[in-house]
Parts: C-alpha cells; structure tokens; sequence
C-alpha cells in the first residue's frame, strides 16, 4: 500500500498537467471559435483587415477604405522595395539570403539544431551580418519595418501556417500563450483582457481590435505613430506601445518574450491570409 | 381681463423657468468641467474632486470602460466606454458603501479575472481618491 501512494500521486499528477496543457491544434480551434461566435458574420479571411473587420467599426470602415485609394504608405513601401533590392558590397542581395528562408506566412520558424526561433526581423540582420554588413539596430521603425514589407508583401493573400509541432517550438509556443493571457502593467491587464474578452467594445471612442489577425498586416503604417514623424512599425513596436499603455515596462524588441509572443499570435493566426502593409489608426 | 392675467402669468411663468433651466444648465457645466476645466476649478466641492479624478486619463479614467449616466452631460464631452457596466442610481445599486469602496479598491477580489484595474491595491488611487470618487458617485 506505502507503494502505490507515490504511484497515485504521479498518476494524478500525470492527469492534472495533462488537462492544462492543451496542444496548439485545440488552441486554434477554441481561439478561432470563439471570434466565428462573437463575430458571426465575420470571416476568418476577413481578420486580415484588423479592427476594420469588426461590425462595431463599419461606420468608421468606409474613411480606412477611402484611404486606401492612395496608400499613405506608399512612398515607403516602394522606398523598401529599392533597399531590398540594392546589391551589398560583395554584389549579393537580400533576396540571395530569402531563397533560403521559408515562406513569410511560416514565421517566426523554429530551428531545432540551434534551438532557436527565427523572425524575419532577425533573418534580415544576419543576413546583412553574413554578407559583411552592418546590421539595423533599430528594431522598431524606419529602414527595418520597409525591409520586413519587402519581404513579407511577396506572399500577400497567403494563409498563415506555422509549424509548432517540435516540442523545442511548443516551449517556446507556450511562453507566449502565457504572456498572451497573463495580466501585467498597473491597470492589470491581459492581451486577452482587450483583445479577446473586450474585442469589439469601445474604450471612450475607440474599438478593442480582435486579437485574431493580430500580426497579419504589420508592419503597419499608423496614423498616431505618423504625427510624430515615424509611420512604420514592426510588430514589436506595437506590442511595446501596448505594454506602457497598461502601465507595464515594455520589453526589448526582438527579446525573447516579445518573440514568443509574435510565435503564440502567429499560430493563433492560422488561415488569415497576409494583407502588408495596412494602415491602422 | 381674466384671461389676460392668465396669459401673462403662464407668459411670465414661461420667462421664469427658462432663465432658471439655462441658469440651471450654467450650473451644471460650472460644476462638472471637461480635463482641462477640472485644473482651473477654484475651491471644488469634494462631489466637483470626485468628477474630476474619474474622468482624469492619469487617475480614475471611469469613462474609459463606463458610460456615466447623469441629469446632465457637460455639452461636447465625449461619452464613455462600453466595457464594464453604466454608472447609475450608484446609491441604489451599492447601499453598502464599503462593497463600493472594495470593488474600486480591488475588483479581483470578487472575480480574480475581472478587467477593471485594482486602483487602490495598485497605487493608481490614494485612499482618499477613491472615498472623493464615491462622495461623487453616491451624487449620480
């Protein structure tokens, strides 16, 4: 009898963990379940277009779509267009680097000999590092987020499909969906808080976005980053702003926590096809 | 004759209710003055205080996730958000002041996943913040 407790205990044990932890596959299902209730008549494509998907925001849809008649983003993206094509030193080109990258919708991509998760923030500096040249330090706007653009735009309309399925990847996933979930900041909130339990809800004049389709049109232009001068945005940039407006100290862009973050929303992602740039306000 | 009297005193009556509403309404927006007005109030009474902490972006922010339902709404000041329940009849809803008091202080309490912030627990509020916001709310 003194045997079979401890072997109870692990059984139970075995039992317990195994109910909390879900696989990403019945994440996606519930994830994406809950927006095709919330928002009936929503598709999971029509995610693509961010906050401006949302019925809540259709009176406001009509000025994003007359917007778009004349990107504001334009100059930029074709600006990033050049860079991503002007050769190195040595002659090559970030696209010489690209041939070897997966598609834009399997990222952040995780490699299993390095343990290490891939973005394409990350792919372009050691890109330039490989070839002898000096890398972008910063992480959040200018030359950085028009060369994501020029990469990630070649695969626009594609659906999001990331491989988690390596248990070195679902570590990494599940970091990410914590930090998805947990509360931080002063105000205690959760990206869930907002972006799940509220989406769709107005905070004073604005709409909480859906936090499906999350990630599938940055980098983005945004009106309020424009008036100080700096349009464009990686999504790091955005998860920063985020983090200080519940009052909680951002982390560093490209840092582990933001990167397992982007990995979580990625998946969560699955099937929205890739819409970059987009303007959002 | 009669009739004349009668139609000067409703005539008269008239005059009398509006200037008072206007005079009223003057009131009004005297005592419950957008952000900026709030800075400028002079001698505010403690229900003025707890105005303006609520509707301050830095301090209580109420409007973010509440609409405040009240006789009147200063003219041109945006309404409020639609997250947590409208403000109204507060007195009615919470009679028990310390229920008021703990639900600002820390929501978690009664729901550990409730989305309004712990304002006294997490130092957005002072204590006394929050008894001026419930002198206040105790108004509407």
């Amino acid at each position: 009898m003194k045997k079979l407790i401890p072997g109870l205990v692990m059984l139970l044990t075995a039992s317990l963990s195994s109910a909390v932890y879900s696989s990403p596959v019945d994440d996606i299902a519930a994830f994406q379940g809950f927006f095709a209730e919330r928002f009936k008549d929503v598709s999971l494509e029509q995610y693509k277009d961010g906050v401006n998907a949302l019925p809540q925001y259709a009176d406001r849809r009509g000025n994003w779509e007359l917007l778009l008649d004349f990107p504001p983003y334009e100059e930029h993206v074709e600006k990033g267009r050049k860079e991503w094509a002007t050769p190195f030193a040595n002659g090559k080109t970030f696209a010489d680097c690209a041939a070897k990258w997966p598609a834009a919708t399997a990222y952040p991509w995780y490699e299993a000999e390095t343990d290490e998760l891939h973005t394409v923030v990350g792919d372009i500096n050691r890109c330039l590092e490989e070839n002898g040249e000096e890398v972008i330090t910063n992480l959040k706007h200018g030359k950085i987020a028009r060369l994501v653009i020029a990469f990630r735009e070649q695969f626009n309309g594609q659906k999001m499909n990331v491989d988690v399925s390596h248990p070195g990847a679902q570590k990494i996933y599940e970091k990410g969906k914590q930090f998805y979930w947990a509360k931080r900041g002063q105000l205690n909130f959760s990206c869930a808080d907002c972006h799940v339990h509220s989406s769709g809800q107005k905070v004073r004049g604005d709409v909480l976005s859906a936090g499906l389709g999350h990630t599938t049109g940055f980098p983005v232009y945004r009106t309020k980053w424009s008036l100080a001068g700096k349009p464009l945005g990686t999504i790091h940039r955005r998860y920063g702003g985020c983090n200080n407006q519940v009052r909680a100290s951002a982390f560093k862009p490209q840092g582990p926590e933001y990167k397992a973050l982007e990995l979580y929303e990625a998946v969560m992602n699955t099937g929205v096809p890739l819409s970059v740039p987009s303007q959002r306000q | 004759m009669l009739r004349f009297k009668m139609t000067l005193n409703t005539v008269v009556l008239a005059i009398v209710m509006t200037v008072g509403s206007s005079f009223a309404s003057n009131v009004f927006a005297e005592s419950f003055p957008s952000e900026k007005g709030c800075k400028a109030l002079k001698n505010p009474t403690t229900v003025q205080k707890g105005w303006c902490l609520s509707v301050n972006r830095r301090k209580g922010n109420c409007l973010a996730c509440h609409v405040m339902v009240m006789d009147a709404w200063p003219e041109g000041f945006p309404q409020g958000g639609n997250i947590g329940p409208p403000l109204v009849a507060m007195k009615q809803r919470f009679p028990d002041r310390e229920k008021l008091r703990s639900q600002i202080y820390d929501p978690t309490t009664v729901n550990s996943s409730s989305r309004m912030p712990p304002f006294g627990k997490h130092k957005i509020l002072s204590d006394e913040d929050i008894e001026t916001i419930i002198e206040f709310l105790y108004s509407i």
